[in-house]
């Protein structure tokens, strides 16, 4: 009897024990991840998506704000995907003061990879509809600058971007300093060079890119920097600004429909465009980009070029007359 | 993003000097450890492991870059391991996940049925788990730089405005790198001095009226040092040796149709 009894005690306690571990595991599937072994504090989920997850968190031993991306490893019949090596090796090489840097990488459970950034402030998004945009014309080429150097730096390493847009400049708002992230999840990076077409991404991406061109080079981030400065300027999207049905033809409006003479290879590259696109004369820049001083303009329209062979690298623009007066001394005092 | 692995910088037209000077103060961080290179246990299973990277190369028609990056991730990650005993799968599952690693950094499709059908089978399971532990052993940092990655710099000193030479020189430069893998004493040496020395070579058999000027242009660089490159330059020139002398051998053995020669044949055949 009283075997018995001692037996079913120990069989409920086990049982306990066991739902108990269950409800903690689904209580961490399902909502914040256990970032104890990363020596985080998990404080709020930044961004979702279908390869991962991005949070804010908070560093144990220094205090610090910092931020985590953590990407889902799917496909593991081929052991960890390509597209996660190639970013984090690509990533651990960059070393420059206007790019964000990964802190440190660490693992769960051997399905995810966590990458640890450093925080900052702002986005240029955040900035531009929160702040009503920097109107400060000093500020507009003290961060065109920083992007640029940031640009020319990756373009010296064969390195592209590809994604630049206001949300992946990241700003920290004290010191009017800027750093490149891009906080794009796994599998939005694919090995396959197709863009995944998302609401709002494509207002920054180059027309050869529009054109569905596989052949491209660092002269799609320029074209990117380009609308990053027009916008910076007139506080919204260059593109939602003009009155279009789609992303290229308000290109076109804007520049003019390209001939073979304006873009050589254009009708190779898309043989139906005066079909699709009527014959559009040049609005110009100076049509929308009000505000802007001379050679800002010249600068901004050597970003904004059709043709790609043409558009100005980042290295010469950081020569051009628009920067003249930039120095190390005025962005120290920003 | 996306970037070359072969040749990281971008035309030295524009005078990059940063990243020149980055390129080399960053090259000992893709080296292994000096202290791993004294030891017996390391070499030979450096050398075990090496000879079956190859294999996988000429039997999958690897591209060559593939099986090297393979080589530089094995030194690396072994030199900073204790080398477990008595568990004979566990090269073979380190060369898996080196030759898997490298061939994913250079974006070519792999698969691990294919590299595995001779010999023991792996679950993906488990080459994931060596693929995570080396990719940390190796703090991520899979864009390694290599001799390759010095050789347009070196060339461009030369001021050498023939394409067609500067390619030639590259080419058997490259061709000169991938056969000195196999020689683990070559690990003391940083890859920028590997690339001057296999470059130096290359002029010497290809163009020897531009031999002076490269050598010369190439020694003067202020990112080598003199006496180590005179090292290594006296290591590749015996290793080269050795090569010439092998090839030497096989050609006698043909030249002599005598029993004698054919029963030394028939035994080396056995031997291979």
């Amino acid at each position: 009897m009283w075997n018995e009894e001692s037996d079913w005690i120990g069989s409920f306690d086990s049982q306990l024990a066991r739902l108990a571990e269950c409800r903690m595991c689904s209580r961490d599937r399902g909502e914040r991840p256990d970032a104890t072994g990363m020596d985080l504090e998990v404080l709020e989920v930044a961004e979702e998506g279908s390869y991962g997850r991005v949070f804010r968190c908070l560093d144990i031993h220094t205090g610090a704000l910092v931020t985590m991306k953590q990407i889902t490893m799917v496909r593991l019949s081929q052991g960890v995907p390509a597209p996660i090596i190639r970013e984090v090796s690509l990533l651990k090489e960059l070393h420059h003061a206007n790019i964000v840097k990964l802190l440190r990488v660490g693992l769960t459970e051997n399905r995810y990879v966590n990458l640890v950034f450093e925080h900052l402030d702002y986005d240029l998004h955040h900035f531009i509809v929160n702040r009503g945009y920097p109107k400060d014309a000093l500020t507009v080429k003290s961060f065109m600058y920083q992007i640029l150097s940031a640009v020319a730096y990756c373009h010296s390493l064969k390195v592209l971007h590809r994604d630049l847009k206001p949300s992946n400049v990241l700003i920290d708002h004290s010191k009017r300093l800027i750093k490149l992230a891009d906080f794009r999840l796994a599998g939005e990076f694919a090995d396959d060079l197709l863009y995944t077409e998302k609401l709002g991404t494509s207002w920054y991406r180059a027309p050869e890119i529009l054109c569905d061109s596989r052949q491209y080079s660092t002269q799609i981030d320029l074209w990117s920097v380009g609308c990053i400065f027009a916008e910076m300027v007139i506080g919204q999207p260059l593109v939602q600004a003009i009155n279009c049905r789609d992303e290229l033809e308000g290109i076109f409006k804007l520049l003019g429909t390209p001939t073979e003479e304006t873009w050589p290879g254009i009708t190779k590259l898309m043989p139906n465009l005066h079909i699709y696109y009527p014959k559009f004369d040049a609005l110009g820049l100076e049509t929308f980009v009000t505000d802007l001083e001379p050679s800002g303009l010249n600068l901004l329209s050597m970003m904004l070029c059709l043709d790609p062979s043409r558009r100005i690298s980042a290295e010469a623009a950081l020569k051009h007359a628009y920067f003249i007066d930039v120095n190390y001394v005025s962005l120290l005092l920003l | 993003m996306e970037f070359d692995l072969e040749d990281p910088l971008v035309s030295l037209e524009e005078e990059q000097t940063f990243t020149i000077s980055e390129l080399f103060a960053s090259e000992s961080e893709h080296v292994p450890s000096p202290n791993c290179l004294t030891s017996t246990h390391f070499r030979v299973f450096c050398c075990e492991a090496i000879s079956l990277i190859l294999q996988v190369q000429v039997s999958c028609k690897l591209d060559p870059f593939v099986a090297y990056l393979a080589i530089n991730y094995l030194h690396r990650f072994m030199s900073s391991q204790e080398i477990p005993q008595g568990k004979p799968w566990f090269l073979r599952l380190v060369v898996i996940s080196c030759l898997s690693l490298a061939s994913k950094m250079k974006n070519t499709t792999l698969s691990f049925l294919v590299i595995q059908k001779e010999g023991c089978y792996f679950k993906a399971q488990s080459i994931q788990r060596m693929e995570l532990l080396i990719l940390g052993a190796l703090k991520w940092r899979m864009r390694s730089i290599t001799p390759f990655s010095f050789l347009h710099f070196f060339i461009s000193l030369a001021e050498i405005k023939d394409q067609s030479l500067k390619q030639a020189l590259k080419s058997r430069a490259s061709e000169i790198i991938f056969n000195a893998q196999n020689d683990i004493k070559l690990l003391e040496y940083k890859p920028s001095t590997v690339a001057a020395t296999a470059l130096i070579f290359a002029s010497h058999e290809l163009f020897p009226q531009q031999y002076s000027i490269l050598r010369a242009s190439i020694t003067a660089s202020e990112y080598l040092d003199g006496e180590t490159l005179s090292k290594c330059f006296d290591l590749m020139q015996d290793m080269m040796r050795m090569e010439a002398k092998e090839l030497m051998i096989d050609t006698s053995f043909l030249s002599t149709e005598t029993p004698v020669s054919m029963l030394e044949r028939n035994t080396k055949r056995q031997r291979i």
